[in-house]
């Protein structure tokens, strides 16, 4: 998100995607194994990843969306295949499914994008992390990231800036 | 020239109420930090919002603390449409403000401080007034309540530092970006 916490349309206000910020999302993939996504996220993510158009430099988070078990919360949509891939699987019931699912034994279940899933896992409190990338400018259009919701509150548990200034800071939300 | 600071207490969503700190976050750095913010100040320009609450609540607590003291002794500046009536040191930016601020930022000295203020600091932020941009960054999600970036604007910002403050709290420091 920008410094002033929107995050949609990275494409006008995203600079830079150095190193550290390459580090991060490689040790996100790495500590993942299962992806989970909202309706609109994967409504624009499923073709995109899986066509021909994907440049060689996004080719590893590629190769980790589409190959990764995954999973979609919709109320609305009746199937979710992803291209020529396992199909994800749908999520009907958050609170019952996300319970369900965090229980079984295994790796992080990761939101990537979907920040409409974000706020209602935190409302939910389904959501142990949260990770930011705080990019630096304040983009003022834009829907935020967090909507409106009960208040809560985190523990910082990681911060570091990357070398081109964004700040890359992992919280964990405290249990109510 | 004057540098001019304008320093904020923001939360993860981008919130900042009247400009004090979210409770439940004892932090000595963060009280040091905002000590040696306000002694390397010597002015303080704030938008009548802020003046309204600061002036009512800062001589209540003069002589609590060299810090209560400082806030009441040095001069203010107020972006105000109403100024009469002002108290506490304050004087009104008269005329147009962001002309008037620019005269105030000629003169040498030490830095000019603004605290909260949202309409007044957006003002200052889009004429490329502002030297340094002070976030503390508290680690929670108020829900609701006021945004402090508000309207039309795109700000390229260089990040100057950042620190952990204590209690889940981070300082950033941001300058504007050459665009």
């Amino acid at each position: 998100m920008t410094m002033d916490g929107v995050a949609e349309a990275p494409n006008i206000w995203q600079e830079t995607f150095d190193e550290d910020m390459g580090a991060a999302m490689q040790g996100m993939m790495e500590e993942t194994d299962t992806v989970l996504l909202g309706r609109v996220t994967y409504q624009e993510w499923e073709p995109y990843w899986t066509s021909d158009n994907v440049s060689a430099d996004n080719a590893g988070f590629a190769r980790f969306i589409n190959t990764t078990p995954k999973y979609v919360v919709s109320r609305t949509l009746k199937d979710t295949p992803w291209g020529t891939f396992n199909n994800a699987q749908l999520v009907k019931n958050l609170k019952e499914d996300i319970t369900n699912l965090k229980a079984q034994p295994g790796k992080t279940i990761t939101v990537t994008g979907s920040p409409t899933l974000v706020n209602s896992l935190l409302q939910e409190d389904l959501l142990d992390e949260l990770t930011l990338t705080i990019h630096n400018v304040a983009a003022y259009k834009g829907k935020p990231l967090f909507g409106q919701g009960n208040l809560k509150r985190f523990d910082l548990v990681d911060v570091k800036a990357s070398r081109t200034g964004v700040i890359l800071a992992t919280y964990q939300t405290r249990k109510p | 020239m004057s540098k001019l600071i304008v320093t904020e207490f923001l939360t993860l969503d981008g919130m900042f109420e009247d400009p004090a700190p979210p409770t439940g976050y004892p932090s000595s750095d963060i009280g040091q930090f905002k000590y040696d913010e306000l002694f390397a100040s010597d002015a303080l320009l704030l938008g009548r919002v802020t003046y309204e609450g600061f002036a009512r609540y800062w001589p209540t607590m003069q002589g609590t603390s060299e810090f209560a003291n400082r806030m009441n002794s040095l001069p203010k500046f107020v972006a105000t449409t109403t100024p009469k009536g002002l108290e506490w040191n304050a004087t009104a930016l008269e005329g147009d403000v962001v002309t008037a601020v620019k005269q105030v930022k000629q003169q040498e000295g030490q830095n000019l401080l603004v605290y909260g203020s949202g309409t007044f600091a957006q003002t200052l932020l889009r004429h490329k007034l502002v030297d340094e941009l002070r976030v503390l960054l508290y680690p929670l999600l108020r829900g609701n309540g006021r945004r402090f970036f508000s309207g039309e604007y795109h700000l390229p910002l260089k990040l100057a530092s950042s620190r952990e403050m204590g209690a889940g709290v981070l300082l950033l420091v941001y300058e504007p970006a050459e665009t």
